[in-house]
């Protein structure tokens, strides 16, 4: 898929923000965590956000996942404004289209790695017991769906999550610091579940410090003070890296 | 269900805490249980000595009615008598259908163990239709006829000679009681001359039980009774119940105030250990509203934590109290004048269903603001925790 594929028509785009405003007032000082940042996300394509500490990015992936509301801006999902919606249809935004993932996986530690699963389709009134297992299978973790997740490494913590994720069946994924506490091998294991993903259509957005990983992605953005000051596009690279494999 | 099972795990993670916050409604309900059914015991046993008596009245020397019931439902030694001949008397109220008169002592047997004896006639036996004597009937004045209770402490049957302990006198068992589950099973029967002779009480009774003949007109006969004599008391059993009973309610009052802290404070206990729990499950909180649990789904999972606490600790608080009852049951016997034998605290399932809804509304209430706090938190929390 090449970029200017992602880039289709506004109906198929996953994501649009425009001109989206995030302010804070400390004291009489007003501070703009986001500032007129604009950005599409199309089905399939993976973008990373990079950027100092206080550039933006959770920020961005706060308003992004419906977990924060923007001063100023439109920014829709699936093709719904969300800004003006009430907090009840923002919950119903986040648990039809969006799956999270944090650096510290949260799960839950009384929970069993299928508990942990299925703990966003018992959110969605939904009984699903086959995507459950499929998801699980997928990960690589048929043998330790009873674990405990103090039994699990890192990596099988973050696949779990990643699982957990995705059992929704949500059209964008938005991952804050994915491999952050990560070992390399694990890394590579989280960006190549990415990339299956992607293959199947999933928007994912992800904030990182880890510069290998966001030149994985398909498109790189730099925040700095709430604007994007770079964009480099890496679709082509990929493309040819992996026909020269 | 699923917030329950969800709720149940979150608990165990917190053990330490979560058992002690059982523990504190388990005591507070443990409390009610066992005050609450000490008094339903102690109404219906008082009923049930009472209505062993067979009778409708008492008729006793001056002095405290409640001393005098005491004695005449539970025997002693009372150094307070009437004269025989006013049993006459008594007999010939027309309102009277039975009267029989009772002279009563007690005796140190071998161990300590109190002998109760109550000396008694032929009239005595028609107040007591349900008796069946293995053996017979006084058949000499040194007979005895023992309850089951009694003959079995002093180790005697029927046949058997039993030598009456300080008094240097020795009784032929004639008759052994079936047992009767009443007071009676522990008394030993001796014919009411030879007791009153044995006790140096020739000519005195303690007590005399009267069966009314219109058990609708007890009153009249009360005051007729009142009428003619002045050494005497006289009262229905109906108004000994009536204030011994509302003697017990008056404390009621304190009871439950004492309940109600003891409530209270288990309720607070639950509401400080969910509370605490929410501050520290923010982030977590959080992650659950990403996921797309709504406030209504955060609000149902914190209440389902506090009332599985509370009902848990109203069930244990229940068993407890079962288990302990002996205990409390002792306790609060030492501490009233009154109290009739037998157990008084037992099983009852309306007080358990009583405790098992007080538990939830316990629940109910202590958990409502920790889980308005949790529905409350903001998602955002999560991710800036990152």
């Amino acid at each position: 898929m090449t970029n200017d594929e992602f880039r289709m028509t506004n109906g198929r785009r996953l994501l649009e923000a425009r001109d989206l405003w995030r302010s804070y007032h400390r004291g009489s000082e007003t501070i703009h965590a986001l500032a007129g940042l604009n950005l599409t996300l199309a089905p399939g394509e993976i973008v990373s956000i990079v950027g100092r500490s206080g550039s933006g990015k959770t920020t961005l992936l706060n308003q992004i996942g419906c977990l924060d509301r923007p001063s100023k801006g439109s920014l829709k999902i699936a093709g719904t404004e969300v800004t003006g919606l009430k907090e009840q249809e923002l919950a119903g935004i986040r648990r039809d289209h969006i799956g999270f993932i944090f650096q510290l996986f949260y799960l839950i530690p009384t929970l069993t790695v299928e508990e942990n699963i299925r703990l966003p389709l018992i959110f969605a009134r939904k009984h699903d017991e086959q995507r459950v297992s499929e998801l699980i299978e997928r990960i690589g973790l048929s043998k330790s769906r009873r674990a405990l997740p103090k039994q699990l490494d890192g990596g099988d913590m973050q696949r779990v999550a990643i699982a957990r994720a995705l059992v929704n069946r949500p059209k964008i994924l938005l991952a804050d610091e994915p491999t952050g506490r990560l070992e390399k091998k694990s890394r590579g294991a989280v960006l190549g579940i990415f990339r299956e993903l992607a293959q199947d259509g999933l928007g994912v957005i992800m904030a990182t410090h880890d510069p290998e990983l966001a030149r994985d992605a398909h498109r790189k953005l730099e925040l700095s003070d709430g604007r994007v000051v770079s964009e480099e596009d890496y679709t082509q690279d990929n493309k040819q890296q992996k026909e020269q494999m | 269900m699923i917030w329950f099972r969800l709720a149940f795990k979150n608990l165990i993670r917190r053990k330490t805490r979560s058992i002690l916050t059982v523990l504190g409604v388990a005591i507070a309900i443990a409390v009610l249980y066992s005050l609450f059914q000490f008094q339903q015991g102690y109404q219906s046993q008082l009923k049930g000595e009472l209505g062993a008596l067979g009778a409708h009245v008492m008729v006793v020397p001056k002095g405290c009615p409640y001393e005098a019931a005491t004695i005449a439902l539970h025997g002693g030694k009372w150094p307070r008598y009437m004269d025989e001949g006013l049993l006459k008397d008594v007999k010939a109220d027309p309102g009277v259908a039975e009267a029989a008169g009772v002279i009563m002592d007690a005796v140190f047997a071998p161990g300590n163990k109190n002998v109760i004896l109550l000396g008694i006639d032929e009239d005595y036996m028609k107040l007591r239709p349900a008796w069946r004597i293995n053996g017979h009937w006084f058949d000499s004045d040194s007979s005895v006829i023992m309850g089951p209770t009694a003959a079995q402490e002093a180790g005697v049957k029927v046949g058997d000679i039993w030598n009456v302990p300080e008094k240097n006198v020795r009784l032929q068992v004639v008759g052994v009681l079936n047992r009767t589950n009443t007071q009676d099973d522990g008394f030993v029967f001796v014919p009411r001359k030879t007791l009153q002779r044995m006790s140096g009480l020739d000519g005195k009774l303690v007590l005399i039980l009267v069966k009314a003949r219109h058990v609708e007109r007890t009153d009249d006969l009360v005051a007729s009774l009142r009428a003619s004599e002045v050494d005497m008391n006289v009262f229905p059993l109906s108004e000994l119940l009536g204030t011994i009973t509302s003697l017990m309610a008056s404390t009621r009052v304190f009871v439950s105030a004492i309940i109600l802290i003891a409530v209270i404070l288990g309720g607070v206990g639950v509401l400080n250990t969910v509370l605490m729990a929410v501050f520290e499950r923010t982030k977590e909180i959080g992650m659950m509203k990403a996921m797309g649990g709504s406030r209504g789904d955060i609000f149902k999972l914190v209440w389902a934590e506090t009332i599985l606490t509370a009902v848990i600790g109203g069930l244990t608080g229940v068993l407890v109290a079962l288990v302990s009852s002996r205990l409390v049951e002792a306790l609060i016997r030492g501490m009233i004048p009154y109290a009739p034998k037998g157990s008084l605290i037992g099983f009852a399932f309306p007080t358990l269903a009583m405790c098992i809804v007080l538990s939830l509304v316990l629940g109910l209430v202590a958990g409502f603001y920790p889980a308005f706090r949790a529905a409350s938190i903001r998602p955002v929390e999560a991710i800036k925790a990152e």
